[in-house]
């Protein structure tokens, strides 16, 4: 009897273990533990998931991002949305190209430098004010002195816009400094903001009062939790544009999304492959399978490490990653390996006559020439990433490389890559889609923006010719010029290996297309959830 | 011999045999991934393809190495500040007595998680800070036993004759604090062990070592696991062997309690 009461102790204090652990994939541990123990008030909120108009209620795993605001949302992609579904701006990024937003229309003159823009005339603010053209002249104009997070309105060191006219009631002129074939997207990709909620804010970081969310995009912010990260979002019916598809969004913490999924507490997942056959066998299941913008890379700070200022020991690491093998262990197959020329490969622009760095033992061995060396690999503490660092640490050790791991929460290694603080570092980042010139931020030394990844924190990287095709494939008119210039900019940085590119997970995401089946993906970003489209009625 | 003793028995030897013929298979990536039982691999694979029984011969020592050592420190340390306390008494008694009432004060789980993060996650830091939460309460004991000896009358006279400290606590605190510092040992190693791997499964331990909730980590992190056939295998073999541990530990501290 007693042996019997010790089994059931026993038993009790693994349960308990269980119970309060979580995967530890986006968040902070501690965060999970008070998320999965609190989940579900926004749920408790809203029982009946339908409205009366017979749109849906949209849930989906989330944690805290931020307040979804250009100032206060975290860089990474989950922060980056739920402000965009807030806040419009004048384009939008479509299925191949960026699309009318509040925008009607926009014409760029001869010259390159003057934008001519038709906003629309009946778009409002979620509390009820006009959004006008003052309010867009107000907002390039804020953003010269505050800087948003996502901050594409400076480029090579210089905020782009020189002034914004007025023309006429609902039209105006953005003259820039400079020719450029991105600033179309800079400037239609800008989020405007209300003048009369902004204009008295002098320290837009520190601003926090109820209206500092309030857009004019198709949802408004009715709940945010920072502590339990839960967001709820309700269709704005004043909305001037494309109506809002559902009734409302909300955002729960959950410790399993693939259990919530089955539950039907989230209404979309991102599944591992292992998975794919248990729902593509179901019928009231569907399956998009996308590539993903997003990267595992292996950063090498060769400011800080003099080993790794020799192009001969990065191509040594480079060669000696067996990333096929990174790819059938961790991804179980479902990735693809990454062009060490940073464009992915189902980019128009992605060249593939460059190195492919091709596992070679023997090849990485001659490289190092018998030199005896050691780094710290700075990872997150994501299961996979500290697999990743672990199949990597054995690759290296076989070519006779010694590699201490140390793993970090993911927002203190995050901060790691701004501040230099490490040897070698994994990371898996995104931003890879659209328009090639995110070459110019990373490898080009153009301090352009503060995306997690930019020249700044490629540690003691510079090729002069790579800094010079940078600025002149921005700036050349002629498309076919361009192409060759990003072409050749790919060749140059597989050959200095700056960083060690290692392989895209696939997406795929999985959703019941009876209950809402309104999922959408751009051109430039692969994530259902993230996409504003995928929340309004498209025509 | 009675079955929880050959079960602890079975993890020491199995953990010094494969330590001593230079086992490393716990960390040899093979094309094998997530296998199931066979020949080959009698407890199957992880995703990584490393062999699960491998993994867990060389966990097992991990665990009990660390409980033992954690358990260790926390008796020399609880015994000492106990003999101390009780011996000398006076200010010296309030101050030790008042940091083992902090220490006892505070939630040790929340406490562990701080020191964890703060110190990292290291084996050595590990064995540190699961000895400085578990030391408290030995020295209460140790404290109380203390006391009641040095109240008897052999020990007055003994303080007569001029007996030096060190001859008082080997000759008289040591026999009689034995077996009660033996149990206590039993009892740490246990606690260590659990909380050892709630750490690890919390995320919390050294990310790369192979121990069992580690390993119960890494495979309940797996995307979806119960949903494929893989938790058969790579949840349960740590999950039964972890609690088949625990559970002798504590039926060999029951059963010393009991002899005593």
């Amino acid at each position: 009897m007693k042996k019997f009461k010790m089994v059931l102790i026993a038993v009790g204090i693994l349960l308990m273990a269980v119970g309060c652990s979580n995967k530890a994939q986006e968040v902070t541990q501690t965060d999970q533990l008070v998320a999965s123990e609190e989940a579900s008030t926004v749920q408790e909120t809203d029982q009946d998931k339908e409205s009366a108009e017979g749109r849906p209620v949209i849930r989906l795993a989330g944690s805290d991002t931020g307040i979804p605001n250009p100032f206060r949302h975290h860089t990474r992609g989950p922060g980056m949305s739920k402000m965009q579904i807030l806040y419009d701006s004048l384009l939008e990024s479509g299925a191949d190209d960026y699309v009318p937003w509040l925008a009607k229309s926009w014409r760029i003159d001869e010259s390159g430098l003057t934008y001519s823009f038709d906003l629309v005339n009946n778009a409002v603010w979620h509390d009820g004010e006009p959004l006008t053209v003052e309010d867009v002249i107000f907002t390039f104009d804020y953003y010269r002195e505050h800087t948003p997070v996502l901050n594409n309105l400076i480029v090579n060191g210089t905020y782009i816009v020189e002034s914004v006219e007025k023309t006429g009631d609902w039209t105006f002129d953005v003259k820039v400094n400079t020719h450029d074939n991105t600033y179309l997207s800079r400037l239609g990709g800008a989020r405007i903001l209300p003048k009369h909620i902004w204009q008295s804010v002098e320290d837009p970081i520190a601003y926090e009062a109820e209206d500092a969310a309030v857009g004019s995009g198709p949802y408004k912010m009715t709940y945010y939790d920072a502590v339990k990260g839960e967001y709820r979002y309700e269709a704005f019916d004043e909305y001037w544009g494309l109506k809002p598809a559902v009734e409302a969004i909300e955002w729960v913490p959950v410790s399993d999304s693939v259990l919530a999924f089955e539950n039907e507490e989230i209404d979309l997942i991102n599944i591992a492959p292992d998975l794919l056959a248990r729902y593509s066998s179901d019928a009231k299941y569907t399956i998009q399978n996308l590539p993903s913008y997003h990267s595992y890379r292996l950063m090498m700070n060769m400011d800080a490490v003099d080993a790794l200022k020799s192009v001969e020991v990065r191509k040594a690491l480079a060669y000696g990653i067996n990333r096929k093998s990174l790819i059938d262990k961790i991804a179980r197959g479902a990735a693809e390996i990454s062009s060490m020329g940073y464009v992915p490969s189902t980019s128009s622009w992605y060249n593939p006559n460059i190195e492919a760095y091709d596992y070679d033992m023997a090849k990485s061995k001659r490289l190092l020439e018998g030199k005896k060396l050691s780094f710290k690999l700075l990872t997150g503490n994501a299961p996979a990433e500290v697999k990743l660092a672990e199949l990597i640490r054995i690759d290296l050790e076989a070519i006779g490389v010694e590699v201490t791991i140390e793993s970090v929460e993911s927002k203190t290694r995050d901060q790691a890559v701004k501040k230099g603080n490490y040897e070698l570092l994994l990371i898996n980042s995104g931003g890879m889609g659209g328009d090639p010139d995110y070459l110019r931020s990373i490898y080009g030394n153009a301090s352009s923006n503060t995306a997690a990844l930019n020249a700044a924190t490629l540690k003691g990287y510079y090729n002069e010719e790579v800094s010079r095709l940078a600025t002149a494939q921005a700036t050349v008119k002629s498309g076919a010029e361009r192409k060759e210039m990003i072409f050749e900019m790919q060749k140059l940085i597989a050959e200095d290996v700056p960083m060690i590119m290692l392989y895209s997970n696939d997406d795929n995401f999985v959703y019941r297309q009876e209950y809402y089946d309104g999922w959408f993906a751009r051109f430039d970003h692969s994530k259902l959830d993230h996409n504003k489209l995928s929340y309004v009625v498209r025509e | 011999m009675k079955i929880y003793r050959l079960y602890l028995l079975l993890i020491i030897v199995l953990f010094l045999t494969y330590t001593i013929f230079g086992g490393n298979v716990h960390r040899v990536v093979t094309n094998d991934s997530l296998a199931a039982p066979s020949l080959e691999h009698i407890l199957g694979t992880d995703d990584l393809g490393m062999d699960i029984f491998a993994q867990l011969c060389h966990g097992g020592g991990y665990s009990i190495l660390l409980g033992g050592l954690s358990a260790l420190f926390a008796v020399v340390l609880g015994t000492m500040v106990g003999v101390s306390s009780g011996y000398f008494g006076g200010a010296l008694d309030r101050v030790l007595m008042a940091i083992c009432d902090i220490i006892t004060g505070m939630p040790q789980m929340i406490l562990l998680i701080l020191f964890g993060a703060f110190l990292g996650a290291s084996y050595f830091s590990m064995v540190l800070v699961l000895a400085l939460l578990s030391w408290t309460q030995i020295a209460r004991m140790v404290r109380s036993r203390v006391i009641f000896i040095k109240n008897q009358n052999y020990m007055t006279y003994s303080n007569l004759f001029g007996t030096s400290f060190m001859t008082i606590l080997l000759k008289h605190f040591y026999p009689a604090l034995r077996e009660l510092l033996s149990l206590s040992f039993i009892k740490i190693m246990s606690r260590s062990i659990v909380m050892e791997a709630s750490l690890a499964y919390l995320g919390l331990g050294d990310p790369t070592s192979k121990s069992w909730g580690m390993m119960l980590n890494r495979a309940m992190a797996f995307p979806g696991i119960y949903f494929t056939p893989f938790w058969k295998w790579w949840v349960l073999s740590p999950l039964v062997a972890l609690m088949g541990l625990i559970l002798s530990l504590m039926i060999l501290s029951k059963e010393f309690e009991v002899v005593k």
